[in-house]
């Protein structure tokens, strides 16, 4: 098979981290007290249906050693170590893990390790090996294979990626809006197809389940939601507001928990099972 | 170049070009060895084994297979390639109406009698290449099965018209890996016909032909350590130089060495062993059931 999906993945993410770098200063996004305070925020104000469908499809026995790769604030590793699981969790933004501590305080979950790295940065010795490895939306991973690669080695019985399969809704004013406001076509992060492609050229052959989100964000007021696009798409000016403020003003619509610009989009949960001597995976053949 | 998908990567391939190329390749490579339209299929050994699997074959994995779409007893089902009635005949005693699509006429006698043996109800025939069907024809049904039978060209209108025929699921089974690549083919048929073997494109290229197309289908891998069984090793062999289009004693010779080596006996028959891998695609129309828009 002449493609190379590895090269193209690389290729795509390092496109769309240098645009994100460029308007984030050269800082990463999570990297910010104010970006970490309002998804927290979100976290614990949401409703909790998705989070709950995502722990019921990976049917994680209690017990079990976890990994989660980019935990961020607990989202699943607090629920998981109250279901007495034993987890580990690789985050790198400090923020985070000051409010993973928090939810877990609060919630009165058993201690979670922490190894505060970028999973391409984490020491395989330092990580371990764990019975079920977990990357939950945490997937704009630099170098793809060799990250791939240590996320199957670290996983004793089975890996669960969620990624989005088609772009979440929002992203949908990135691709319209960026060359009116900055000149250049928005670089989106590679999405789950090309991660699938990648994990078959690599000879794992995961199993994906598509799930559909039917709702965008919510804001409580038409303003807030104006205000978070800002943020998203790296508002400078009055003049860039204004487009920013026309294009949010005639999608949103009211709903019964407040506003949101509705739209219908795709996440995929690729899964796979590790079993004993399959470790001599050989390359795709053809 | 951006495709119906608008969400997905963006990436430049056209995956159904890929598959269309790769299709016309291996069709190629097959009639330049006197294999023409089909004439494998509609051999009668080559129909007579198939249904020997069928009848007396491992029954769990049809069994499996057929749980594993979980379809309502009553549903009406379009059974495309449908040979000698593998999924057709056991859906139609679960009382399902189905209607077969099969080109191969010793297939659709093969189907009858085994549906007699079985006393299943009747099952509509359209004898004809699911390339050639008109939707009309076609109709459509609650359920639409293409099972490990997708060698089809335009694969884009190939599968949007089996989207089009159905009402609530698809479900297409397809090689991961290919049987060839351990199956002999592969491995042998340079050795034969001195170039390269040109397989048909995998699953995986047509799971990416289906996100190009805009349908986001859900996957499952099923792993097996052996690619096909037969009751008899000269059985065994007359099918691989059938497959292999071997005429001359020397290239029989590569060939019984291969079989030497790589099958082995089981408690009925003979087994070649090497991985196979089988994906089942499936999606659902409209995601009908409510309980979907709960997730966010």
């Amino acid at each position: 098979m002449a493609v190379d999906y590895i090269a193209l993945w690389n290729e795509q993410h390092e496109a769309a981290n240098r645009q994100k770098q460029i308007w984030n200063g050269g800082k990463s996004f999570w990297e910010d007290p104010e970006n970490i305070r309002r998804f927290v925020d979100r976290l614990m104000g949401s409703d909790r249906s998705r989070i709950e469908a995502q722990l019921a499809a990976m049917q994680i026995p209690p017990g079990s050693t976890v990994l989660d790769i980019g935990a961020g604030p607990g989202t699943l590793a607090v629920p998981l170590a109250l279901a007495g699981c034993d987890v580990t969790v690789v985050e790198p933004s400090a923020g985070m893990r000051a409010a993973m501590k928090e939810y877990q305080e609060i919630s009165g979950a058993p201690a979670i390790r922490e190894i505060p790295s970028r999973w391409e940065d984490a020491d395989p010795a330092e990580v371990g090996v764990h019975d079920v490895v977990v990357a939950s939306f945490s997937l704009a991973l630099d170098d793809i294979s060799p990250s791939l690669e240590k996320i199957d080695s670290a996983a004793k019985r089975s890996v669960h990626l969620f990624w989005f399969l088609t772009l979440p809704t929002w992203t949908g004013a990135n691709f319209s809006l960026w060359p009116a406001l900055h000149g250049s076509e928005f670089a989106a992060e590679p999405t789950a197809d090309l991660l699938w492609n990648c994990l078959c050229q690599l000879g794992i052959y995961p199993d994906v389940t598509v799930e559909h989100v039917e709702k965008g964000q919510r804001y409580p007021t038409e303003e807030e939601a104006v205000a978070d696009y800002c943020r998203r798409l790296y508002v400078r000016n009055d003049h860039q507001r204004a487009i920013v403020a026309s294009f949010v003003r005639e999608r949103i619509v009211r709903t019964g928990a407040g506003f949101g610009i509705p739209g219908v989009s795709k996440t995929a949960h690729i899964r796979w099972e590790k079993f004993p001597g399959a470790g001599e995976r050989s390359g795709h053949v053809l | 170049m951006r495709y119906e998908s608008p969400g997905a990567s963006g990436t430049t391939i056209d995956y159904a070009r890929l598959w269309d190329e790769q299709h016309a390749r291996s069709l190629a490579q097959k009639e330049k060895m006197g294999e023409n339209r089909g004439r494998f299929w509609s051999s009668q050994d080559v129909v007579d084994r198939f249904v020997k699997n069928v009848i007396s074959g491992d029954r769990s994995r049809i069994e499996k297979q057929i749980a594993g779409m979980q379809i309502p007893p009553g549903s009406s089902v379009l059974d495309i390639g449908a040979g000698p009635g593998t999924l057709a005949v056991p859906l139609a005693l679960m009382g399902c109406r189905v209607t077969t699509v099969e080109p191969s006429a010793p297939m659709g006698a093969a189907m009858e009698e085994y549906r007699r043996t079985v006393n299943a109800p009747p099952i509509r025939e359209i004898r004809s290449r699911w390339e050639d069907v008109s939707p009309e024809e076609a109709g459509v049904h609650d359920v639409v099965i293409a099972s490990r039978s997708l060698i089809m060209g335009d694969i884009r209108n190939s599968l949007l018209k089996m989207d089009a025929a159905a009402r609530r699921a698809v479900h297409l089974y397809w090689f991961i890996s290919s049987p060839h690549a351990s199956g002999g083919n592969a491995e042998l048929w340079p050795a034969l016909h001195g170039e390269p073997y040109y397989g048909e494109a995998n699953a995986d290229v047509l799971w990416n032909v289906l996100c190009q197309l805009g349908i986001y289908a859900n996957v499952k891998v099923d792993a097996r350590d052996r690619v096909r069984r037969y009751s008899g090793f000269d059985e065994m062999k007359q099918d691989l130089y059938n497959r292999l289009f071997v005429k001359e004693d020397w290239q029989r010779e590569i060939v019984d060495v291969f079989l030497r080596d790589r099958a082995v006996p089981d408690d009925s028959g003979y087994v070649i062993l090497g991985s196979s891998r089988t994906a089942h695609i499936w999606w659902e129309k409209d995601d009908p059931s409510p309980d979907q828009s709960a997730s966010v």
